[in-house]
């Protein structure tokens, strides 16, 4: 009962924050508020706990419901002084999200809109089961992940041997602690470390990726494709049944991929209708990738800097109007500066990425490349029993028209997915391990992150291809038509 | 015209049907280490992944039922409705053509995860009905639950350890027997005779475990005199 009160007060939190951060003017959708409240409250609550950590208040179970309530109160009185401020009668209806999240309500649902329901609740009740059925058991979930939690909740604090002592068996000292932390605050608020009800947290963040990739398609394709697309992300099998990385295994790639994904959204609105609220939200995420594992901060750079190309690139914004962009990603790590400071003070102990990424290694990796290069090959185009068919559906779409594709106004979103491939080869050619070793228990962890939004970038450039004519209705709703696939000269103005 | 269309489909979902159960009867039983290289991360077999792979032949048979099931939901539906499905069908080697082809794979690769899924926690749940959490991670631990037992049961729980091996093993050993205190000697490479006395004595380390580095599982927990 208390692990659903714990987890209760994440989404609550989650809510009030997008709420507040939105703002009253730009309202989010319902199912896109249900989707990102989890995540959202999970990040808020780890960042509030470091803080208290940080600045030496012990995190007892007192220390940490104190924070959770004030957390709360605040943003309800912030929400409600906002929401005054800013009422304007008519601006309910301004945005066209409102009408298109009311317009299909009075639509009883068809047999495929059913069935993709059904099939999305199957995976939901697999995920669940899975997680609930065994206790922690894949390597990072327990050696990683969870010793941190443990540390953090039965020492309360981290300025701990466990972490300071660089002579301490601990593995991945400077990994960041969102996940150890929200593993702490369910521990606390349940009463004892039991892993059952930690790794309910993992399927939780499974439900809020489902919703986020689920509401960002609606803003896309009509109700019934929407939701076909949706059961087909659910039902991927690296979420669904992958032991070593999927989202009942404990590890921390899947929430990695959920902040990512969110990230990308709203930075992906602003490109197409601005508002700071859109900005705001980013921000957030922009801090809560960073926070949730290492490749977070390469994934926030790689998503700030593939936006930032396409503003220029595709819509023709001159470089000086970017500066929103920049001063997001900078307010999101300014966020984090106690986290950056704290962990400049812990041990090296494992790799050191920024130091091994020097021209000379780089050029010495060479050799490298065509392993990976293969191996990643291998990855998306043979290892459909984990892939399905996402890396051949974006290679023929790629193929098909490589210009179009690489021009349209979703190519934002594949992007993101190259750039990070390449700053994944560039570390692999770096780093001092065996590749034939690290490949076989990490490559299809270390591309998860991206794999949402490879999939919203398949779906978008479908429907806009007219591949599908007759069945996918891509000139619908909220994202604008205009100049899709003719490149950057006639994009969208703002 | 269209209705042949449509009935030939319906033939070719109950045909499959009918030969992936075949198929899901014939593979029962015998050896699927071969499927390793297909589908294991490492591409040969291990004991975790023919655990996977045994469960296959089941995935093939289910699947085959709902395919003959399918089928025969088809020959149900009203004759009107299946003509202006099968008219929605585009021709063949049209790019559409293609893209149905993608989209009906991904649909059978989910349907198949579904069922591996469902198969998966039906087996473990038979498997492991009666078992506790500390059985469940004992059996997870496999053999080098020796070395677990040995430490939880010899040693206390404030103890200090230096612990000497290159195996992943130790990381698990540090999160199951927290709040046990492991410590490692920068030198990985130093027999534990040649560590300084006055580091471990500054560590409090009041215990040693040293545990082959490859190969077997072989080790040994030994007191130390303490001088701190």
């Amino acid at each position: 009962m208390r692990v659903l009160l714990a987890l209760a007060l994440i989404q609550a939190l989650g809510y009030l924050t997008l709420r507040t951060l939105a703002g009253e003017r730009f309202p989010l959708r319902s199912t896109e508020s249900w989707g990102l409240s989890f995540g959202a409250g999970s990040g808020i609550l780890s960042l509030g706990l470091f803080y208290l950590a940080y600045w030496g208040v012990p995190l007892t179970p007192t220390n940490i419901l104190i924070l959770a309530a004030i957390l709360l109160g605040g943003l309800v009185v912030l929400w409600i002084v906002l929401a005054h401020r800013t009422h304007r009668p008519q601006t309910s209806n301004s945005d066209p999200s409102h009408t298109v999240e009311t317009l299909p309500l009075g639509h009883p649902l068809s047999a495929w809109e059913w069935t993709s329901l059904a099939v999305v609740g199957l995976c939901i009740v697999i995920v669940f089961v899975d997680a609930l059925s065994q206790p922690l058991l894949a390597f990072d979930a327990r050696a990683i992940w969870a010793f941190k939690a443990k540390v953090l909740y039965f020492e309360q604090g981290i300025y701990n041997e466990a972490f300071l002592d660089a002579e301490r068996l601990h593995a991945k000292t400077r990994y960041p602690q969102l996940i150890p932390l929200a593993e702490t605050f369910i521990a606390s608020v349940s009463g004892d470390f039991h892993e059952r009800a930690l790794k309910l947290l993992f399927p939780c963040f499974y439900v809020s990726l489902i919703l986020l990739v689920g509401s960002e398609l609606r803003r896309a394709f009509d109700r019934r494709n929407a939701l076909l697309s949706t059961s087909l992300f659910a039902s991927l099998p690296v979420f669904t049944i992958y032991a070593n990385g999927g989202a009942a295994s404990g590890h921390a790639d899947l929430p990695l991929a959920f902040y990512t994904a969110a990230l990308a959204a709203y930075l992906f609105r602003w490109l197409q209708k601005g508002s700071s609220g859109n900005l705001r939200l980013a921000l957030l995420f922009a801090s809560l990738t960073a926070f949730t594992k290492t490749e977070g901060l390469a994934l926030v750079f790689v998503v700030f800097l593939a936006t930032a190309l396409a503003a220029w690139l595709l819509h023709g914004r001159p470089v000086r109007s970017l500066w929103p962009l920049p001063a997001t990603a900078l307010g999101g790590l300014i966020c984090l500066a106690p986290w950056f400071l704290y962990q400049a003070r812990l041990p090296i102990v494992d790799e050191n990425f920024v130091r091994l990424l020097t021209p000379e290694n780089l050029v010495g990796g060479l050799n490298r490349l065509p392993f990976i290069v293969k191996s990643l090959g291998k990855e998306f185009f043979l290892k459909p029993h984990l892939w399905s068919f996402l890396g051949i559906s974006a290679a023929v779409l790629l193929v098909r028209s490589p210009k179009d594709a690489i021009r349209s106004r979703f190519s934002v979103f594949l992007w993101i997915c190259l750039l990070y491939v390449a700053v994944l080869c560039a570390i692999f050619m770096v780093i001092p391990w065996k590749l034939e070793e690290l490949f076989p228990v990490a490559l299809t962890r270390l591309v998860m992150p991206v794999a949402p939004l490879l999939f919203l970038w398949i779906c978008f450039e479908l429907g806009n291809s007219r591949l599908l004519a007759g069945c996918v209705n891509a000139s619908a709703h909220n994202y604008p038509k205009g100049a899709v696939n003719s490149g950057g000269a006639n994009a969208l103005k703002h | 015209m269209v209705r042949a269309g449509f009935a030939l489909m319906l033939v070719a979902v109950c045909v499959s049907g009918g030969m992936l159960i075949a198929a899901g009867f014939v593979l029962s039983g015998s050896d699927l280490s071969w499927l390793a290289v297909f589908v294991g991360q490492a591409g040969s077999p291990n004991p975790r992944l023919l655990d996977k792979l045994r469960l296959v032949p089941t995935l093939i048979v289910v699947t085959g039922v709902q395919l003959l099931l399918l089928g025969g939901a088809g020959l149900l539906f009203p004759c009107c409705r299946s003509v202006a499905l099968a008219d929605r069908v585009p021709r063949l080697a049209s790019l559409q053509f293609g893209v149905w082809l993608l989209l009906g794979g991904w649909i059978a690769i989910a349907v198949l995860s579904l069922d591996y899924g469902a198969i998966s926690l039906v087996n473990r749940s038979k498997q492991s009905q009666s078992l506790s959490a500390a059985e469940l991670i004992a059996a997870d631990f496999g053999d080098d639950y020796r070395v677990v037992r040995a430490v939880r049961e010899t040693t206390p729980e404030s103890a200090a350890i230096l612990i000497k091996t290159e195996r992943p093993l130790q990381f698990l050993l540090n999160y199951e027997l927290y709040p046990r205190k492991f410590y490692f000697y920068p030198e990985r490479h130093l027999p534990i005779s040649s560590i300084p006395e006055a580091w471990m004595d500054r560590r409090r380390i009041g215990w040693t475990l040293e545990i082959s580095d490859a190969g077997p599982l072989h080790f040994k927990l030994a007191p130390r005199k303490a001088s701190f």
